[in-house]
């Protein structure tokens, strides 16, 4: 935690830009400009959960009264069921294999130096700043070369190639903070490597381990593009989104989609609540 | 097994970083090269056969279309990655130097929106920007408009709008990260050496929080220049960009060897213009001295 400006030592130079701070507050130009910035950030969403329940079917404005019709329309719509449970089996091997993959390489990267050590780190984390288009169409170029048929394996390798990356993130984070004198302490009073590992290190990182897991879930959950490119016969939740937003303009996609975001929130509120799921800082 | 593997703090690094490098190569770095041979070989009745040429990038560079869907991108790209900076910049330094009490609430909301919801929200645009959509019904309830106003949907800038709206939080984190790491120390003597807070701001803050910019930037922009759902969906003909070509070609059109070069050539196109960009500074400071 980096300092509070209350708590820094007085000194008259402090006392001034802390008066001048003052002024400023009143009119609190910053927080209110970030405040409507968030309002454009979930102005979608709002209108998503407002419309799901509005009960007119061909216009969309004005708002006409409030219907759960399109949500039972959603739950009536057969398609639904085995895209959800294919899009479920995909999210949890994805986070699986990305926290099996990803954390033993966390703890290397920060823990060992080595030469080049920079270099793989960069290619390791690359995924997630390039256009999931180009990770997508790679992976089908490749599995075609090779004559794999797709298939929610297919899938599922691509979602690692870009979920890994948070993972990496999630635990190098927490592992920067972690103070490695409890490890040795450990092994002080007798302990082995690995149980010094298995009594001390693993329960205090645990958290973040299955919130990053948590985290990746929702990332795998919510992926449209490299699915859309590796998916054979089967389908995903977010590929019949998709082929409903293709016919147009449908009430019950919206109260769909408020589900799945619902959802979504539930799962990241869960990876919040285990504490130390950091993706910045 | 994990456990063990993460116990053996002796074990070469080899042996932890193995499998995921391992996995990296083959399903992330030899995909991206086998891409990069598939825009040298050709199709012939539907089927792509490996005879190397260079035509697909001629094809490319001079077809009347896909020069001028490759510029879009790139003008696309570098505004979102613009705006995206300047309306980010204020949201991450209030949430770093202001709001700490809401930081973890503010924080946790843009994660939401980072990790869900991708198509849904941007078709969600589709009822704020259409005909009959949020925007368009204020402006006739305010009376600033006496009919629907057509140039909302269906632009260039409709597109920039929606990308902006669904990369706010990977432009947001960067900076806020590079925010939180400058030390309050170097803060406290700018304003102890005399300096208001706007000239610590100009002078101080904002030189140190650059590489936090600098990446919010090429994040958004890299992102933005290859999305191809947001332009498919609130583009309309005028929006489309180089990856709705790709992607059709990957889809309808089937002609994989010309759509890997399209996608070769923008990378291409932006490599040379940032060794242009390199060079030029080069220069301007040769002259300076």
């Amino acid at each position: 935690m980096p300092t509070m400006p209350e708590s820094r030592p007085v000194s008259s130079a402090v006392q001034i830009t802390g008066a001048r701070r003052l002024r400023l507050r009143n009119v609190p130009v910053l927080e209110i400009y970030s405040g409507l910035a968030l309002v454009f950030l979930f102005l979608p969403v709002l209108m998503l959960v407002v419309l799901s329940f509005n009960s007119s079917v061909t216009g969309i404005f004005p708002l006409r009264g409030f219907t759960l019709t399109w949500y039972e329309r959603a739950f009536e719509n057969r398609i639904i069921w085995p895209a959800l449970q294919n899009s479920l089996v995909v999210a949890i091997a994805t986070a699986v294999i990305s926290a099996l993959l990803g954390t033993p390489a966390a703890f290397a990267l920060t823990r060992v130096s080595f030469r080049f050590k920079s270099l793989l780190r960069g290619l390791l984390v690359l995924p997630v700043s390039l256009p999931t288009l180009l990770i997508g169409i790679s992976l089908l170029s490749f599995f075609a070369l090779l004559s794999v048929t797709r298939s929610l394996l297919t899938v599922t390798i691509g979602h690692v190639v870009y979920c890994v990356p948070y993972m990496l993130l999630v635990v190098s984070a927490r592992l920067a903070e972690f103070d490695v004198a409890v490890e040795d302490a450990a092994r002080d009073l007798g302990a082995t490597s690995f149980q010094a590992f298995r009594l001390v290190t693993f329960p205090l990182i645990r958290p973040t381990i299955i919130g990053g897991m948590l985290l990746i879930f929702a990332q795998s959950f919510d992926m449209f593009v490299i699915t859309f490119f590796n998916i054979g016969a089967q389908s995903t939740l977010p590929m019949v989104i998709w082929s409903m937003v293709r016919l147009g303009i449908n009430p019950s996609l919206n109260a769909l989609g408020a589900m799945v975001l619902g959802f979504s929130i539930l799962v990241l509120l869960v990876a919040h609540r285990l504490g130390g799921v950091k993706v910045a800082g | 097994m994990l456990g063990r593997l993460l116990a053996r703090r002796r074990l070469s690094p080899l042996v932890r970083l193995g499998p995921l490098t391992l996995y990296m190569l083959i399903f992330f770095v030899i995909p991206v090269g086998t891409f990069l041979l598939y825009s040298f070989w050709t199709v012939r009745e539907w089927d792509v056969v490996r005879v190397w040429n260079l035509g697909n990038y001629r094809e490319v560079f001079t077809s009347p279309v896909y020069p001028r869907l490759i510029m879009r991108s790139l003008a696309v790209g570098a505004v979102t990655a613009i705006l995206s900076v300047v309306v980010v910049y204020p949201l991450a330094y209030t949430l770093v130097f202001r709001l700490e009490r809401y930081r973890d609430l503010i924080l946790f909301l843009l994660t939401i929106s980072l990790f869900s919801n991708y198509v849904v929200r941007i078709y969600a645009w589709r009822s704020i920007l259409s005909a009959n959509g949020l925007v368009n019904y204020l402006l006739m309830g305010l009376r600033l408009a006496d009919g629907p106003r057509s140039y909302l949907i269906h632009t260039p800038w409709a597109v920039v709008v929606v990308l902006l709206n669904v990369y706010i939080p990977f432009a947001t984190l960067p900076i806020f990260s590079a925010l939180l790491n400058i030390e309050r120390d170097v803060l406290d003597a700018a304003s102890d050496l005399g300096a208001n807070p706007v000239r610590t701001f100009w002078q101080v803050t904002l030189p140190l929080s650059m590489p936090g910019v600098m990446a919010a930037f090429s994040f958004i922009f890299l992102l933005s220049a290859g999305d191809f759902v947001t332009p498919e969906l609130v583009g309309g003909i005028n929006g489309m960009m180089i990856g709705n070509a790709v992607a059709t070609q990957f889809g309808m059109v089937s002609n994989w060897p010309l759509g890997a070069a399209m996608v070769f050539s923008t990378i291409l196109v932006i490599v040379l213009a940032l060794a242009a960009w390199l060079v030029g500074q080069r220069g301007l400071r040769l002259l300076r001295v």
